[in-house]
């Protein structure tokens, strides 16, 4: 039941009366609502014990290493937002997501999608700095390896295209999911336009 | 000879002058104020915005400092002043299916709003605090440790 042996328990007692009062570090967590999302979980963990924060604006606070975890208590809203408000004006915007779709067998882009790219360019710089990520994708026509060179030649091609028309971001990355990742599955050997396409995000 | 030469390579790999360029890029610097630093294999740099991030990497914030940072998997995470987290793990290879991010915040004060990976992987995400670690799904948070 009990893994300590008895000295040492008398040990630790004689460390935290010496101690006495000076409770070692403290800490509390605040659950916060998510845009477009239910609220999730957090479990807060230590070996005395553990609570979990299930809804908006609940709190959770451990005193040192010897205490379990407090029962959650419900905050107001209002004064966690004024309280923290520094903080939060210092989270960054979340990213953006395009998505840019091909031709068949080509890293050549459909004309909607080859309008959309001035625009995606523009918000490119409006982030400055900003990482940009293209992930390009094939339909599940062709072998593995020939689908993912077409995935990465339209990664590429996108990059590029961004870069002659200005987009200046400090770092991009072109990869590939050939056509292990569809966005509607389909079996092998099926030409899916839906699947011939370039995930873009702007960080 | 030969065995000194040796002897060397493993020293120089063993105090990780061999090791910073090799380690994943996982994120960039979106916004600092004040006094915000990146300590990298023991050497602080400046943390200004577009600098890359690497996994092991100690993000530090001074009296007045604060600092805007996004990860690789879209995580969003915001420094109060007087804080240092450290990004003990940071794994996001969706191609492979491996996921894992662990983040080590031992004072100040962290805003925490996840990406990719806690909604790809739930239960791959852990944030370490002196007196607890926090388990987190999906989900927006403020943690705040005072010494």
């Amino acid at each position: 039941m009990n893994p300590l042996p008895r000295q040492l328990h008398l040990f630790l007692f004689f460390f935290l009366v010496v101690s006495g009062g000076c409770a070692g570090p403290k800490a509390s967590f605040i659950l916060l609502p998510e845009e477009n999302h239910p609220a999730g979980e957090v479990i807060i963990q230590n070996r005395q014990g553990d609570e979990r924060l299930t809804r908006p604006f609940q709190s959770v606070e451990v005193e040192g290493t010897h205490r379990e975890p407090s029962p959650p208590v419900q905050l107001d809203p209002a004064s966690v937002r004024q309280q923290y408000g520094g903080l939060m004006a210092s989270l960054p915007q979340p990213p953006l997501h395009y998505l840019l779709y091909f031709e068949f067998g080509s890293a050549q882009l459909l004309p909607e999608s080859e309008q959309l790219l001035p625009e995606i360019a523009r918000a490119v710089n409006a982030r400055r700095p900003a990482e940009v990520s293209v992930e390009g994708h094939a339909d599940t026509v062709g072998t593995l390896e020939y689908n993912y060179n077409l995935g990465l030649r339209r990664a590429t091609a996108v990059a590029e295209r961004l870069a002659a028309l200005g987009a200046a971001p400090v770092r991009v990355d072109a990869a590939s999911r050939g056509k292990n990742d569809p966005q509607v599955k389909t079996p092998d050997e099926t030409p899916e336009p839906r699947n011939r396409r370039a995930e873009i995000t702007i960080r | 000879m030969r065995t000194i030469f040796l002897l060397l390579i493993a020293l120089l790999a063993s105090t990780g002058l061999l090791q910073a360029a090799d380690r994943p890029h996982v994120g960039l610097v979106k916004s600092a104020d004040g006094e915000a630093f990146i300590i990298r294999d023991g050497q602080r740099l400046g943390a200004t915005p577009g600098a890359g991030l690497r996994e092991g990497d100690v993000l530090m914030t001074g009296a007045q400092g604060s600092l805007g940072v996004i990860l690789s998997d879209d995580t969003l995470l915001s420094l109060g002043s007087s804080s240092r987290i450290s990004i003990e793990r940071f794994t996001f290879d969706p191609a492979r299916g491996a996921f894992a991010m662990v983040l080590r915040l031992s004072r100040g004060l962290i805003e925490y709003l996840s990406g990719k990976i806690s909604k790809l992987s739930p239960g791959s995400v852990h944030i370490e605090t002196p007196v607890a670690t926090l388990g987190i799904r999906g989900t927006h948070l403020i943690a705040r440790v005072e010494p």
